[in-house]
């Protein structure tokens, strides 16, 4: 077989096994990679109760068959456990170099079970494994720990966690090569949980391809198609993410202070136009990606990568914060911390709400950005208020009376757009199987960018065929596993080219299509088996109630329950929530 | 008359952030734009077509660029002109 590799490496940290196994190549075919097939490999390992941060739970970083090839954008991965925030079934990706060298060691999968009795690192050189004690490393900060371990740039790779991971936050990330992240959903808590402080990858194999002429003429194709996009050859590269702060802002969809407002009246100052003229040293790019987003950016007191729109919009407008350097630094200091900067950012405007409303007791109001740096060393750490706002907004309103002040849906914390005015937006997250996500499918496009074309953002009826057409694509892209940048530029049936060009098995567009709805249902059932059922399927009731404030969306709030039904009917459910058991035979999924 | 917001690289490619443009309709003032900013054409339009994906809001709400060039503008509309922007 090409493509794949065909082995997983399975370590139990409890008892210090390591153990290698064929990966099974029909749930290969099925599920392809990265969240889906580490969503089926799930499936098996964690049953329902299972506490996310126990023993019990496992980490399971994946790759695919695309990774490693130098198809554009292929060095993502994967890391699908438990989710100790949701309690969904959660996966996280991430881009940089760790998924490419992840893929050179020669395995498709690793599993980490158990819980070491004091902390270590896991060291997988090409096919062999290691486990090593790591107690100096605990403690330290994820820069340091990235340094100290040897990641250099393309030949040695490391993820870590940080003190927030090792505090067990719920909103903790895993940091990968420092600066960036497999962030939402707490996957760094159930790193710190095991007393894994790192994985440290270094390889040399090659992944082999089926059809070598066929698979460089889907890179020479891709690569045009890239150049020729304005949206992956300029705005992506000059501007990065978070030149959509302005256009967001003037649609009136940017949330802002805690999603009392939809408008900011600060979005000039965080601007993506404002970054590039102030702090911006020059932009960087994962390894294999010929779009270069990433931004570089510079303060008085520190350099480094970011910040992108969700984090910037995050500690910017949901605090009501104007200023774009303690922005950055807040983003810094959260890699360093190792913590997902919306859960962190959405979090502290949360607390500024409760503060404001005297349901705490704490200096934290909206526009204090003298106090990001400091309450994210308490969170960290878990001092004073920061040890309850360390596991998130939900956790942290419900404990404090007032739980309808948590922006989250299945208490995963929402991203910058205001539904209120998206309609469509608001039914992605309320149904996003790892709770409110833009990542899980985002109705930007269709909505707001005209990408393919554009419909009516504040139309309800129809809107749910266009958000499973978007979940499911998406799940296909994040099972190749590639970056959805990609997607804004090349057509899906590109992408199944090159998947059989890259395996020797013949995949129609269509059969991608199908792939991302087999990966949406099993998470779906994987919910449903935990005792998630329809009444989770919503939204913060401030986003069903309350009529926006501001500006072009003025008056609407989210018309979830019509296009709930219709989603529901559309993807084969029936009136609950549950796929019916014609949609799971066609899907493959019959024997779950 | 009509204030017009320039984001993105339109606002590096003629160094303004806002202008005042007269003109009754978006067309009227998208020509007289490019008159006095030619390089705004190649951001903005092939063919005389307005290129796909370039948005453009009037007080917010967005015009659909197959038919909305002709929608009249008053002197207390804010025109906003992105170019094809993306992000996540």
């Amino acid at each position: 077989m090409t493509g794949w590799n065909e082995k997983i490496l399975d370590i139990d940290l409890t008892t210090g096994s390591i153990k290698t196994y064929p990966l099974d190549m029909d749930m290969a075919r099925l599920f392809v990679g990265g969240r889906g097939l580490g969503a089926r490999l799930l499936w098996d390992l964690v049953g329902p109760g299972v506490e996310p941060l126990s023993p019990e739970n496992v980490l399971i970083f994946t790759n695919g068959p695309l990774t490693g090839t130098a198809y554009q954008t292929s060095n993502r991965f994967s890391v699908s456990t438990k989710s100790p925030l949701t309690g969904t079934i959660l996966d996280a990706n991430s881009g940089g170099f760790w998924g490419m060298q992840f893929k050179k060691t020669g395995f498709a999968a690793l599993i980490v079970r158990g819980k070491a009795e004091k902390p270590v690192t896991i060291e997988i050189k090409d096919e062999r494994a290691e486990i090593h004690p790591a107690e100096e490393l605990w403690g330290m900060r994820v820069s340091e720990t990235t340094s100290k371990l040897g990641q250099d740039k393309n030949r040695r790779n490391v993820l870590c966690i940080g003190p927030a991971g090792e505090n067990l936050s719920r909103i903790a990330a895993i940091m990968n090569d420092g600066q960036r992240a497999l962030a939402r959903g707490g996957p760094g808590a159930v790193m710190g949980s095991k007393n894994l402080k790192a994985i440290v990858v270094e390889g040399n194999g090659r992944t082999e391809i089926a059809d070598q002429d066929q698979y460089k003429f889907m890179v020479y194709e891709t690569r045009k198609l890239i150049a020729a996009s304005p949206l992956t050859s300029q705005a992506l590269p000059e501007f990065g993410t978070v030149v959509m702060m302005n256009l967001v802002n003037n649609i009136g969809a940017l949330a802002t202070r805690n999603h009392q407002h939809n408008m900011f009246e600060g979005a000039e100052a965080i601007s993506g136009e404002n970054l590039s003229e102030t702090y911006l040293v020059k932009n960087d790019a994962c390894w294999a990606c010929p779009i270069h987003c990433t931004r570089i950016s510079k303060t008085s007191k520190a350099e480094g990568e970011g910040p992108e729109f969700q984090t910037t919009w995050a500690f910017g407008a949901q605090c009501g914060i104007d200023n774009l350097e303690a922005v950055i630094e807040a983003n810094f200091l959260c890699n360093d911390l190792g913590f997902d900067t919306i859960s962190a950012g959405n979090t502290i405007g949360c607390a500024m709400e409760l503060s404001e409303k005297g349901f705490v007791n704490s200096d934290l109001r909206f526009g204090r950005a003298d106090l990001l740096a400091s309450t994210l060393e308490d969170m960290a750490t878990r001092r004073g208020l920061g040890a309850d706002m360390a596991d998130g907004s939900w956790r942290l309103a419900t404990k404090y009376g007032a739980p309808q002040l948590s922006m989250s849906v299945k208490a995963l914390e929402l991203p910058a757009y205001d539904p209120r005015g998206m309609q469509g937006q608001g039914l992605l997250f309320a149904t996003s199987n790892r709770g409110a996500c833009h990542m899980r499918g985002n109705m930007l496009g269709l909505e707001v960018l005209g990408l393919p074309k554009l419909i009516d953002r504040f139309q309800v009826q129809g809107k749910s065929s266009y958000v499973i057409l978007n979940q499911n694509s998406s799940a296909a892209i994040d099972s190749l596993v590639l970056c959805k940048f990609t997607s804004m530029a090349v057509a899906d049936e590109y992408f199944a080219r090159t998947l059989t060009a890259v395996t020797g098995i013949k995949y129609a567009t269509g059969d991608m299509i199908r792939v991302g709805e087999r990966v949406w249902n099993l998470e779906r059932l994987y919910n449903l088996r935990e005792g998630f059922t329809s009444r989770d399927d919503t939204l913060p009731a401030r986003l069903l109630n309350e009529p926006a404030p501001d500006g072009p969306s003025k008056g609407w709030v989210v018309h979830l329950e019509p296009m709930l039904k219709e989603y529901y009917r559309a993807r084969g459910w029936d009136a609950n929530g549950v796929p019916l058991p014609k949609k799971l035979a066609e899907l493959g999924l019959k024997e779950l | 008359m009509p204030l017009i917001k320039l984001y993105a690289n339109l606002r590096t490619v003629t160094g303004k952030k806002e202008l005042i443009i007269p003109g009754e309709t978006i067309q009227a003032m998208l020509g007289t734009l490019t008159q006095d900013y030619p390089v705004l054409a190649r951001f903005l339009f092939e063919k005389e077509q307005l290129l796909p994906r370039v948005i453009i809001t009037i007080n917010g709400q967005t015009l659909d660029p197959a038919t909305g060039l002709i929608t009249s503008v008053s002197e207390k509309d804010q025109i906003a002109i992105f170019p094809p922007v993306a992000g996540g």
